[in-house]
This record gives structure tokens, sequence and C-alpha cells, in this order.
């Protein structure tokens, strides 16, 4: 049997946004991720798409390069859908953010700073690396809710 | 994303329906301010059609919740679910805001 796994390269273009998603859904339903969480994955693939749309400003190759496969958690045993993004711009980790304000009144709620927030609270686990040129963000979502 | 406006007693229910994302959350923004600099005091977003928001949404419902604020209203959210649901929980944003299940009790209440 072949290994589920997909790729898929495009643009950096907000206007991508859609296929990017529709994409990594599709590969998630085939990859047997529970109905209930596609719509949390989707989201998941808006953050990290729409960060390197704003913040990547690749000099050359401005693309993003998806891949989506299954891994097995050594720890629980579990099946994990793996979604990695990459991208050939600036050195940035989206993680080294403070956690934003949550419980504050509207006046004092700042308006942004919650994208990684909800993928740090949506995946099981996340990490980012500066590969060569490229910064590489994986991200692990179990593939039911249990 | 589609918006419907239904103005009522006591305020304005507006329905969001399809995906509030990135691309579209301005829609909404611009929907609210339009509403909120004809006086609208009371705003009831009804999310019973919305399928998907991302944190570009929750950005443009806190911009529209603050001009609405300085502007003496108030805005309530009902018919949240699915992962709508839990992202406004995960955000804080459910505590922030009153929501209720159907717009009826947010007008009554």
């Amino acid at each position: 049997m072949q290994p589920l796994v997909g790729s898929l390269t495009l643009p950096v273009a907000i206007e991508n946004l859609h296929e990017a998603q529709w994409f990594v859904r599709k590969q998630a339903e085939q990859m047997g991720v529970s109905e209930s969480l596609l719509g949390n994955l989707e989201m998941v693939v808006e953050e990290l798409f729409v960060n390197i749309v704003n913040h990547a400003r690749p000099k050359s190759r401005a693309e993003v390069e998806i891949h989506c496969s299954l891994q097995a958690d050594s720890a629980t045993s579990q099946h994990l859908f793996c979604l990695s993004v990459r991208d050939w711009g600036t050195p940035f980790n989206p993680l080294d953010q403070d956690e934003p304000f949550l419980e504050s009144d509207i006046d004092d709620r700042p308006i942004g700073g919650l994208g990684i927030y909800l993928i740090n609270q949506m995946t099981a686990h996340c990490s980012y690396s500066r590969e060569g040129d490229s910064n590489l963000f994986l991200t692990f979502v179990p593939i039911d809710n249990d | 994303m589609e918006i419907t406006y239904d103005k009522r007693e006591g305020g304005m229910r507006i329905e969001v329906n399809g995906r509030m994302d990135a691309i579209t959350a301005s829609t909404f923004e611009d929907a609210c301010g339009k509403v909120i600099d004809e006086g609208e005091k009371m705003l009831v977003v009804d999310c019973t059609l919305l399928e998907y928001i991302s944190s570009a949404g929750l950005r443009s419902i806190l911009i529209a919740a603050k001009k609405l604020k300085a502007a003496g209203g108030t805005m309530c959210f009902c018919g949240l679910s699915g992962m709508v649901e839990e992202v406004f929980q995960v955000s804080g944003m459910g505590s922030m805001f009153s929501v209720t299940t159907t717009a009826d009790e947010a007008f009554h209440s």
C-alpha cells in the first residue's frame, strides 16, 4: 500500500487561500480525519497562509509548499494528521509571540495576535524551524476527537 | 459570505451566511459600520448559517464591537455551533459578549 501523502505548491498570494484550504481538507478527508475537525484544520491553514502572505516577503521563490501526511505518535500509538507549510521568505517564527490577553474588556482587548494562539489551541503540537533559506512550520492534529 | 439585515423592534439582527475569513471579513466590518453610522445601538449577529471563522473574522468582529461600544451600543451573538462556537470559546470572545441560542432571546433579555 502506498503511504498516504500529498503535496501542493502555490504562489504566495491571498487569492490562493481557498485552494490551499480545499487541498488540505480533501487530503484530511482521505486520511480519515473526523468531519468535525476539518474546519479547525482549514483555520490552521488560513492562519499560516495569511502570515506568509503578510510577512514572508520572499526575495526569489514566492511560493508556499503544503505537505500532508499521516504519522503514528510514538508515545500514544495514535495516528496524527501532519500538515507542513514551507515558505522561502524572511526568517520568521510565528511561535515567538506573547500570549494574547483573552479576558479583558472590549475596550482594552487588542485587535490582533490571535492567529497563532488559535493554532496552538487547536493542534496536538506544532513547531517551527529555519531550514536553509526556508521557514518550515509543522502542525499535528489528531484524526478524531477522542 | 452573505449578510442579511433584519430590522427588529429594539435593534438589528445581522445574519451572516458562509465563511468569515481573511478574504471576506471586511464585508462584515463594513456592514456593521454602516448600521452603526445609521444610529443602531443593538446589534444581534446571527451565526446560525456561519460555517467557518478565523482570527481575521474575530478581528473584524472586535473592530465593529469597539466602534459600536464607543457609540453607546451593544453587540450580541446567537446561533453559534461547530467550529465557530469552538473558536469563540477558545479565543475568549464567548465570555466577552452576550451569547444566546436564538435571536429572539437576545432581543428579549
